[in-house]
């Protein structure tokens, strides 16, 4: 440098001046790809959002080599969303399709978020043809996937396809698993038949049976393609007529049968029945009877409502071959009662809810001055308790009579009284904690608790995805004994069963006490 | 996907048995057999396991006898009854076909060969202006039909892109139709916070090849059994939101939510409707003049709700959609002009100008001294078609509006005027009289060929003349004037809209109609009809 320049150079740096600071910017940048061909992904549009995933702070284009930037950052965490037309919306972190968690980028001194590899996951696909008897194409047939997160009982159902005039459906975009795929519908000619026994198809699992315990199961990953015929076979139908003793056929009743695969209906197989009046034979109350044509044999819940979304009985039944006219007595829901006691003093959580498990449907109850609290008419359903509103406090204990309970939730009978006692702990923390491996953090792993006492397992179990400094929190965990442990395989894992969980993972968990009011921060390794 | 079938019939002329005279049916215990082949109408080929039934016209009443075609085609019925009956061929991926057995057959009918139409296809490919597929995008095919002269575009079928752009609509019946990529179509239903992420950019419509409006796109012309291929390539256009609010929702309810340009034309957007609060916001819109409706659901009186949105540079907000109940509309026959001393009597049928199906929404009956008819109908316009008896139509009005030419506007929440028939008595009838004809009935001659009367000066409302059978005999009582006698030369021709026929009104007959005379028409033969 001359010193003429040097000169120049220093009339031009800024003078410091005493008291201020000029805040340091950091930038978040990086590259999308296709998370199986690796492939950079052009003209994706990406969207920079706060740590709570809440407000849209910025936005731009991937470059034609995928690469997007974000400049004049303050030190914080932020979160990342993709949008691809063909890969749809995706959360940075995600380790599979749809899921909840992603990893938050931590941007700061000493920190590298500008090389950033942002994964766009492809669906993966079912496709097949399905088939009659006859080997024809069968078009118009409505099929499910459910995805198995557990035992049979507890499949989701992540895609409804429809069969085309070749036979042929596709599930795309489907989360990698394992998966069942169930077919429903009538054969073309069913309403042309003039002899009096109606063909139809029973609810079908793939490859081609009724028996759920004998569907193949058919493991999806990210941008392949699983082939799935199916053959469908007509049964006789049974031209049914419910009768519900002392119901009102009212204008706005909405009955249904419905199958079900775990805690879930089917709507693919869903009979609508249609309320007609007739007069009892006694000339006294007017008869509700209910009815619905070509009903394949098997076992169904039977759900009528009367006004909108609330039920008023949910009950199982058969049809059988043969059998055209059942009999159901007008058994009112279960209600609800208990009481809600919150360990210390202070906090009055103002609603409880019962959530149907696998579902988002919520009944809500106000809590009482006195506690109390009261569902009524509550539908036969497995359910998760939740207590409070925008942060549900910990549940650490519940008891009571005429349901079963275990691990957080309680299933709800077809009718009765249920006593439903909840004592809750406000003196829950959010615990925050780093995850390391050989000594570096580690991004977008699971960071799990568990609470020791099995009957607290359904409520108290906490997770968190790791962000990009190795961190996670634990929200809402209530004073008591814990074992944790880090695992990369969070997605995969049952969460409904802890135990098998936690032995699995023996090895590496360790105890934890949480006492009130501590905030303790955790460490965890994961094994290399 | 939605399909629609339609009964196709045609006559499969039969043999009749030539020598004996045919012996008077009551006296005849003679069965005879009727068998044949079913076939594919544009390869030739046999159609195996399609349904045949057989309806018998036997002592009075009707019987029916099914079978299933062979692998070669071929069926079979035995020990059939003279006294005449129809033979009806289903089979998936067929028009469905009737035919008639004649009551004069004696002797078995072995060589029936029953012609089924196949149905059309139409694969589809959507791309985006670099070749990538876009998944989530509407294709429609909109079939082009008139009814009553009035045009109908009804969504025939519609299917979404799957993963690789591509898209399948099939069963279509042949015919015309414009073929329509809509852009990303969804509707969302949620509790809580979490709507629908708001997009930058929309994919508008494009009607097939490339075309954005359906006023000059091109017409597509399936036949039977044709499988199209039909590729898209769509750009995207800068986009923004509506949001607002829908009132008098019922809570958890779902409902239907359409966004359309003015003139009805439907475009895709994205709506999420929050079930809880009734806010709701519509994506994916791109700058224009829009009416967007969202309806409960069918169910005895659906509430409605519609609202003009102009979109320019930026998102709508605070957009209100209350939902109405459908209003009542009177019906009423506004008293008859004239003194002609017959009973008067006039038949009405109201047609959504967006329906699918040929068949009218409502039919009316007027006549003196009944009482008006109230009518609940859910928004929308209405078409009229109207015949008087013993009589001729003088008007149809609601308030201000001519119903005859504007249709029937309905909203929701707001009631029309009453709709008032005017009838007028007396005026003069034209009788149509065909070159050699028979009398009208003979099943045996294909339908007569589209006719229709309109007048020469004033507002262009035509009548139709009767379809199906001869015209030969047919009378048309009009008020006095002059008239345009039309034969169109396109059946499916859209009469109603002048400019469309002037080719048929300047090659039409004219004639003059006096107070209390009659006009006779002579039709001439048409090349190459009986």
């Amino acid at each position: 440098m001359s010193r003429n320049m040097v000169w120049l150079c220093l009339a031009l740096a800024p003078l410091p001046m005493v008291g201020q600071d000029l805040p340091q910017t950091y930038s978040i940048a990086g590259t999308v790809v296709q998370s199986v061909t690796r492939a950079p992904l052009p003209r994706t549009r990406i969207h920079l959002y706060d740590y709570q995933h809440q407000k849209v702070l910025d936005s731009t284009l991937t470059s034609s080599s995928g690469e997007f930037r974000f400049s004049g950052l303050t030190k914080a965490k932020y979160s990342l969303r993709a949008e691809h037309d063909v890969y749809g919306s995706q959360i940075f972190g995600n380790k599979i399709l749809r899921a909840v968690y992603g990893s938050a980028v931590a941007v700061g001194p000493g920190l590298d978020s500008e090389n950033l590899v942002f994964e766009l996951i492809p669906g993966g696909v079912i496709k097949g043809i399905v088939r009659d008897s006859d080997s024809d194409p069968a078009p118009r047939i409505r099929l499910l996937a459910y995805r198995l997160t557990g035992p049979l009982k507890t499949a989701e159902a992540a895609g409804f396809a429809e069969s085309n005039d070749l036979g042929a459906y596709r599930f795309h975009g489907l989360p990698q698993g394992r998966y069942i795929v169930s077919a429903t519908g009538s054969p073309w000619n069913a309403d042309l038949q003039v002899s009096e026994s109606l063909a139809t198809y029973p609810t079908t699992y793939q490859p081609g049976t009724t028996n759920l315990e004998q569907a193949r199961l058919i493991d999806v990953a990210p941008g392949i393609e699983a082939q799935a015929d199916i053959t469908m076979t007509p049964v006789r139908a049974v031209n049914l007529t419910i009768r519900v003793s002392k119901f009102d056929c009212s204008d706005r009743n909405m009955a249904f049968l419905t199958s079900q695969v775990g805690n879930l209906d089917i709507p693919a197989t869903a009979y609508r029945l249609s309320a007609r009046s007739r007069p009892a034979k006694d000339g006294s109350e007017q008869d509700c009877s209910l009815y619905a044509g070509s009903v394949t044999p098997g076992k169904y819940v039977l759900n009528v409502t009367s006004g909108l979304a609330q039920l008023a009985i949910r009950t199982t039944i058969e049809v059988e071959e043969g059998r055209e006219v059942i009999e159901v007595p007008l058994t009112p829901p279960a209600t609800v009662t208990g009481r809600l006691t919150v360990t210390g003093a202070g906090i009055n959580p103002p609603m409880v809810y019962l959530r149907v498990e696998g579902s988002p449907r919520t009944f809500p109850a106000r809590v009482q001055a006195d506690g109390t609290f009261r569902f009524e008419g509550v539908p036969a359903y497995t359910y998760q308790v939740f207590v409070g509103d925008q942060h549900p406090l910990a549940v650490t204990a519940m008891y009571g009579q005429g349901a079963k309970m275990a691990g957080g939730s309680v299933v709800i009978p077809e009718s009765g009284k249920v006593e439903l006692n909840l004592t809750v702990d406000p003196n829950a923390q959010d615990l925050k904690g780093r995850v390391l491996s050989g000594g570096k953090p580690v991004a977008g792993v699971f960071a799990i608790l568990v609470p020791k006492e099995e009957a607290r397992w359904g409520v108290g179990l906490r997770m968190d995805q790791t962000d990009t400094d190795g961190t996670f929190r634990w929200l809402g965990v209530a004073p008591g004994d814990y074992l944790m442990f880090a695992s990369a395989e969070g997605t995969e894992l049952d969460y409904q069963n802890a135990g098998p969980l936690v032995e699995k993972f023996a090895d590496r968990a360790i105890a934890l006490t949480v006492q009130p009011g501590t905030n303790q921060s955790v460490e965890l390794d994961l094994p290399e | 996907m939605w399909i629609s079938t339609v009964l196709n019939a045609a006559l499969c002329l039969a043999q009749i048995h030539s020598g004996n005279p045919a012996p008077p049916a009551e006296t005849s215990n003679k069965t005879i057999t009727v068998s044949g082949i079913v076939q594919d109408s544009v390869t030739g080929q046999p159609i195996r396991r399609a349904f045949v039934t057989l309806n018998e016209f036997a002592g009075g009443g009707q019987e029916q006898r099914q079978t299933a075609s062979g692998e070669d085609g071929r069926f079979q019925f035995l020990a059939v009854r003279s006294g005449g009956g129809t033979i009806r061929a289903d089979r998936l991926g067929y028009s469905l076909r009737q035919i008639d057995i004649q009551a004069t057959l004696t002797s078995d009918w072995t060589d029936c060969v029953i012609k089924m139409d196949p149905l059309a296809a139409i694969s589809g490919q959507v791309t985006d202006a670099h070749g990538e597929p876009l998944p989530g995008v509407a294709g429609q095919a909109i079939r082009l039909t008139t009814v009553r002269g009035f045009r109908k575009m009804a969504v025939e079928a519609w299917n979404n892109t799957n993963d690789l752009g591509e898209f399948r609509l099939w069963h279509l019946r042949p015919g015309r139709y414009l073929l329509k990529a809509l852009g990303r179509r969804q509707v969302l239903f949620y509790m809580g916070e979490r709507g629908l992420m708001q997009t930058r950019e929309s994919y508008g419509p494009v009607y097939y090849p490339d075309d954005d409006s359906a006023a000059s796109a091109n017409i597509v012309l399936l036949k039977p059994g044709e499988e199209l291929a039909a590729h898209f390539s769509l750009k995207p256009h800068a986009a923004f939101r509506i949001s607002g609010r829908i009132l008098g929702a019922v809570h958890e309810q779902a409902l239907n939510a359409t966004l359309s340009r003015s003139g009805g034309e439907e475009v895709a957007a994205r709506t999420a409707i929050n079930v809880e609060n009734g806010s709701f916001s519509v994506d994916d819109v791109p700058p224009g003049d829009y009416t967007i409706s969202m309806t409960e659901p069918v169910s005895q009186s659906p509430k409605s709700a519609i609202t003009e949105v102009h979109v320019r540079d930026r998102n709508v907000e605070g957009v209100t959609l209350e939902l109405l109940s459908s209003p009542e509309v009177t019906f009423e026959l506004d008293g008859t002009t004239g003194s002609g001393p017959r009973t008067q009597f006039a038949s009405m049928e109201l047609h959504r100008a967006d329906s699918k199906s040929p068949n009218p929404e409502q039919r009316l009956f007027f006549r003196p001294g009944t009482a008006s008819s109230k009518l609940t109908l859910a928004p929308g316009r209405y078409l009229v078609a109207i015949n008087a008896f013993g009589g001729y139509v003088e008007s149809v009005t609601s308030g201000e509006t001519d119903v005859l030419v504007s249709g029937l506007a309905v909203s929701s929440g707001v009631t029309p005027a009453p709709v008032k028939v005017k009838l007028g008595s007396g005026g003069g009838m034209i009788f149509f009289k065909s070159a050699g004809g028979d009398g009208p009935g003979n099943r045996d001659v294909p339908s007569a060929p589209a006719l229709i009367v309109g007048p020469v000066d004033g507002p262009w409302i035509p009548v139709e003349v009767e379809r199906g059978g001869r015209q030969d005999g047919i009378g048309i009582q009009v008020a006095p004037g002059e008239y345009f006698v039309v034969r169109l030369t396109d059946p499916e021709a859209e009469y109603r809209d002048k400019s469309k026929i002037a080719g048929d009104i300047a090659k039409a007959k004219r004639i003059k109609v006096v107070e209390g005379q009659n006009v006779e028409v002579q039709l001439e033969a048409e090349e190459g009809k009986p």
